[in-house]
């Protein structure tokens, strides 16, 4: 047996690289990025104090506050969208066949794919001239429909926000899939014998059995929609004229296209922050229907 | 009996749809990319192409090859260095708690939350004090620290399964801390490493915030110089979509090989944290 202080010497030995680099790379950075948005800074050289100024000019900003609604549609369309297609889909394929698991590949490949191919596939399918949709809506008659999809900012950003769906249903399949598999047999058997069966079975077992992943699922959809960044860039780079900026896009532009890198420090700041008061009230939402 | 049949004509429609759904994108793709430029028309969209054309592919690749090699040389160092700290950290989370232990953990799940443009500044002007800025191992280095707690949690939920009483019964024996981890812990790893490996070969492949924002010119990896091919004026959808799929081609060949690790990954990191 090791003495118990050398192994504990060990286990810090371990664990001290990886917590290095992690505190110093992931949580200083939060507390650096804040004190940089005190300064107006170009990236490289002398770097000037101004206070509040960046602060309050984000704040001020209504381009920021667009890309902060902007982000809030992929939220929404996220937690609407995904989780619930990704349930249903779940539901109906609990077998394991041939057909099922052919469905759910398909469902998973868009996870396996870059999202910048993602985001050129869909400006492809977008196109106004060559595009996929407007290509389909002609051909029914419907050509008053059609439009350029991702340069009217009356739908552009539902536009942009399809392929983010799109993109991040498979995961939430597959974890639906296992909660559904987790839930013990007895349980099933159990209202079997009670005579619930269907819808029934559905509304009384599976979702109360499931109701812990569903919260987790809708935490992990939140949190992936505020990063949500590589298939807006791609796709439209947060324009035209700013309409579909979201805030990973207005602070990529703002730091390293006008290299304002105070100001994106702020924005940085600005996203934290309402990253973990969303990422909160969530959580106090959903706990309250428990 | 006739309305479970409607219920099954419903729900089988319904599946068909969402496959078609998912699976017409690709379609599009492969065909375009074999067409040459002027068979890329409304009209002609969804026909096959009338001969099969590789010059977009020529095109393409002569274009990604260089950043195609800088992916290569940025995920097989990243992957490995990360698995193997994240074994490490798990061992030691799972297996060797101590007070601090859970607190530790936490902290470490957290960053999974972090929305990773908040703390891009700070990292670039760190890279480039120390003149990593700009090259393929400031990559590496971004790439192992950010998937620490994704391979942290993966293997910490992996090496739960491992009884205590094996590693019990290892220190009894006389066993020392290393040497349980390279003679218990690590050969009885292996299919963890490769439920890691595809999970942090994916994901460190496809990145691209990163990437864009590290690296530029010379440097950057392949879905960067993809994003770029579509900066020219006139938009070539058949080079574009040739390109999308010589990109995509590593961790399609990943995933139609070994898709099982891959779900089983996913399901490590996500539902029983």
């Amino acid at each position: 047996m090791q003495s118990s202080s050398k192994l504990r010497g060990l286990l810090v030995i371990t664990l001290l690289p990886a917590l290095l680099l992690y505190s110093f790379f992931v949580i200083i950075p939060i507390f650096w990025s804040s004190y940089y948005g005190f300064f107006e800074w170009s990236g490289l050289g002398d770097a000037t104090f101004i206070g509040f100024q960046n602060y309050l000019e984000v704040v001020q900003s209504p381009i920021f506050w667009r890309s902060f609604k902007n982000n809030l549609i992929i939220v929404g369309a996220s937690v609407l969208g995904q989780v619930p297609i990704a349930l249903g889909l779940a539901l109906l394929l609990r077998k394991s066949n041939m057909f099922q698991r052919f469905v759910r590949s398909a469902v998973f490949l868009p996870m396996v794919i870059s999202t910048v191919v993602v985001g050129l596939i869909w400006g492809y399918i977008f196109d106004p001239e060559l595009g996929v949709i407007n290509a389909v809506l002609r051909s029914v008659g419907l050509e008053s429909w059609t439009r350029a999809w991702l340069a009217d900012p009356e739908v552009n950003m539902y536009a942009v926000a399809v392929p983010i769906i799109w993109n991040y249903i498979g995961p939430y399949l597959i974890i639906f899939i296992a909660a559904i598999q987790n839930i013990p047999g007895e349980i099933e058997e159990a209202a079997l014998l009670d005579g619930a069966t269907g819808w029934r079975k559905l509304v009384y077992i599976i979702l109360p059995n499931m109701w812990g992943t569903i919260k987790v699922v809708i935490i992990l959809c939140i949190s992936g929609s505020l990063k949500a960044f590589d298939q807006v860039f791609v796709m439209t780079g947060g324009g035209p004229a700013q309409s579909t900026e979201i805030l990973a896009t207005y602070m990529y532009n703002n730091t390293f296209l006008v290299y304002r890198y105070g100001f994106g420090s702020a924005i940085s700041t600005m996203i934290i922050i309402l990253s973990l008061i969303l990422i909160l009230i969530s959580q106090v939402l959903m706990r309250r229907k428990d | 009996m006739a309305k479970n049949t409607v219920f099954k004509v419903l729900k089988y429609t319904f599946l068909i749809m969402m496959a078609f759904l998912f699976l017409t994108p690709v379609y599009v793709i492969i065909v375009t990319s074999l067409k040459p430029l002027d068979e890329v028309s409304l009209a002609e969209m969804w026909t096959l192409p009338s001969t099969i054309d590789f010059t977009s592919y020529t095109q393409a690749f002569t274009e990604l090859a260089p950043n195609f090699m800088n992916s290569i040389y940025l995920v097989i160092p990243a992957t490995l260095i990360s698995a193997l700290l994240g074994a490490m950290n798990g061992y030691v989370l799972s297996k060797w708690r101590f007070k601090g232990s859970e607190i530790i953990f936490t902290v470490m799940l957290f960053g999974m939350f972090i929305p990773y443009q908040s703390i891009l500044i700070p990292l670039i002007q760190f890279l480039r004090t120390i003149g990593l800025y700009n090259s393929i191992t400031g990559l590496i280095f971004t790439h192992v620290v950010y998937g620490l707690p994704i391979t942290t949690l993966m293997f910490r939920n992996f090496y739960a399964n491992i009884p205590d009483s094996m590693i019990e019964s290892a220190k009894i024996d006389g066993a020392s801390f290393l040497s349980i981890f390279r003679r218990i812990i690590i050969p009885l790893s292996i299919s963890g490493f490769v439920v890691v490996a595809i999970w942090q070969f994916t994901n460190i492949w496809n990145e691209f915030l990163f990437a864009v924002t590290i690296t530029n010119s010379g440097s950057q990896p392949v879905m960067v110089a993809l994003q770029n091919l579509s900066g020219s004026q006139i938009v070539q959808w058949n080079v574009q979509m040739a390109g999308a799929l010589i990109a995509a081609m590593p961790t399609l060949l990943v995933y139609i090989i070994l898709g099982k690790y891959f779900v089983r990954g996913l399901l490590a990191g996500s539902v029983k944290g």
